[in-house]
């Protein structure tokens, strides 16, 4: 049981007692509502030592308990909203305070509000990032990333989310593991995967342009696949 | 048996990748377990957007770079670059409020301007050095024509224009000569954003805000 002084003490707020008897406190003081930014880690990590720092002191976590907070990695977004609008939420949010602080005269730290439509922001996100792709596309390829060693006795590993599923419209790194007659596998995580260079924007082509770039233009290319 | 066309293109094939090699690809298709993809890669060039409802001044969406990531750099507010042709519309905006209209015309011929501090002179010239004489404003405006705008320019004054885009809510300086009429002041993207905003306003100044309802 804790007593509202030390709550006070504990997470600087009171709070009803009741509501937290049979809560882990550094879980409370973990999810507490912040200004801290996603962006910045290092000031929630901080705050966070301290505050279960000193819940330790007041024996109310032992030394293994602040250990494992401290270890836990911290998140501050909202579920589902993780990736929306990044470089929004990069700059408005401390403006956005000053503009609330003002006008509503709310005594206490200031925090930051921002409304922005997801849906919006998420389009417009993949239409810029399509729009960059196919920009960078006319420069030609640059070749593969690397190049690993598929006989290695330990399977190599290219990528650090290949065991997600994929979905249409994944992007993920794969290696080569096979060059067929008119097609390539390629391995993504422990999927095999079909790359016809032959086929572009749903079309039977020849190598794109942007691929031939790279090799010699020695090589003949046939007219049709 | 292999012909010798699927020779040519097993040996393209072989030219581009090898076994190891690792690529980004893009999943194109998933049908009963075989899945297609796409060959890839990163960009290396970077940009900002804004999308910005006029009428209320709102910021819709924002985009500062391709990964955050990457790079928390916002281009969208951050950056300055040379806006080039998407300065034109302000020149032109200054000159209908000078009373000109879109059907005023205005030559596009080639043009020298002496420069005053050395012997130097300057010549502007349009996309593929094509001249095309008399022009109205909208057909300028529209095709973009270097000459006919920096005579515009030199005609409504580059004062004015400075002005002018002060209002609309350019606040970068801008240099104050001729080489304004092709985009030559770096502005930022949020505020040619602003600008083009007051356009499709029909002429009226919204503040833009961060809040959106």
């Amino acid at each position: 049981m804790v007593s509202p002084r030390q709550l006070k003490h504990i997470l600087g707020k009171t709070s009803p007692p009741s509501r937290l008897e049979n809560q882990h406190f550094w879980r409370v003081s973990r999810n507490r509502r912040t200004t801290i930014r996603p962006s910045r880690p290092m000031i929630a990590q901080k705050e966070t030592g301290a505050c279960t720092g000193r819940m330790e002191e007041a024996k109310f976590l032992t030394t293994a308990e602040r250990e494992q907070a401290a270890a836990e990695i911290l998140s501050f977004r909202r579920p589902g909203a993780e990736q929306a609008a990044p470089y929004f939420r990069g700059i408005y949010p401390a403006v956005a305070g000053r503009e609330v602080w003002r006008s509503d005269g709310v005594q206490g730290r200031a925090q930051g509000f921002y409304d922005i439509e997801h849906g919006d922001a998420k389009a417009a996100e993949r239409a810029f990032a399509f729009g960059l792709r196919e920009l960078d596309k006319r420069q030609g390829w640059r070749g593969p990333l690397r190049t690993v060693d598929t006989t290695a006795p330990t399977p190599p590993i290219v990528a650090a989310m290949t065991d997600q599923a994929l979905k249409v419209g994944d992007y993920r790194e794969g290696f080569v593991v096979k060059v067929a007659k008119d097609y390539y596998l390629v391995q993504i995580g422990t999927t095999v995967a079909k790359l016809s260079l032959t086929i572009w924007h749903g079309r039977s082509v020849d190598l794109p342009g942007w691929i031939r770039r790279k090799i010699s233009s020695s090589i003949r290319i046939s007219s049709r696949c | 048996m292999d012909t010798a066309k699927d020779f040519v293109v097993n040996q393209n094939l072989k030219q581009v990748l090898k076994p190891g090699d690792v690529i980004e690809v893009m999943v194109k298709k998933l049908d009963r377990g075989v899945v297609q993809v796409q060959l890839e890669q990163t960009p290396l060039v970077d940009g900002g957007l804004i999308a910005m409802e006029p009428g209320k001044g709102a910021i819709r969406a924002m985009v500062g770079g391709y990964d955050f990531g990457r790079s928390e750099y916002n281009r969208a507010v951050q950056a300055h670059r040379q806006p080039g042709s998407a300065f034109k519309p302000i020149i032109y905006a200054t000159a209908v409020n000078q009373g000109m209209s879109p059907a005023s015309v205005i030559l596009d011929a080639p043009v020298v301007y002496a420069q005053d501090q050395d012997e130097k002179t300057w010549k502007p010239e349009n996309y593929g050095r094509k001249i095309h004489g008399m022009v109205s404003l909208r057909d300028a405006l529209a095709h973009s024509h270097n000459l006919a705008t920096v005579r515009l320019l030199d005609k409504v004054g580059v004062k004015n224009v400075i002005e002018f885009a002060k209002v609309v809510g350019i606040t970068s300086p801008l240099a104050a000569d001729l080489s304004l009429g092709l985009g030559s002041s770096s502005v930022g993207l949020m505020e040619l954003t602003s600008a083009y905003s007051v356009l499709i306003n029909q002429g009226a100044v919204r503040n833009r805000t961060r809040l959106c309802s």
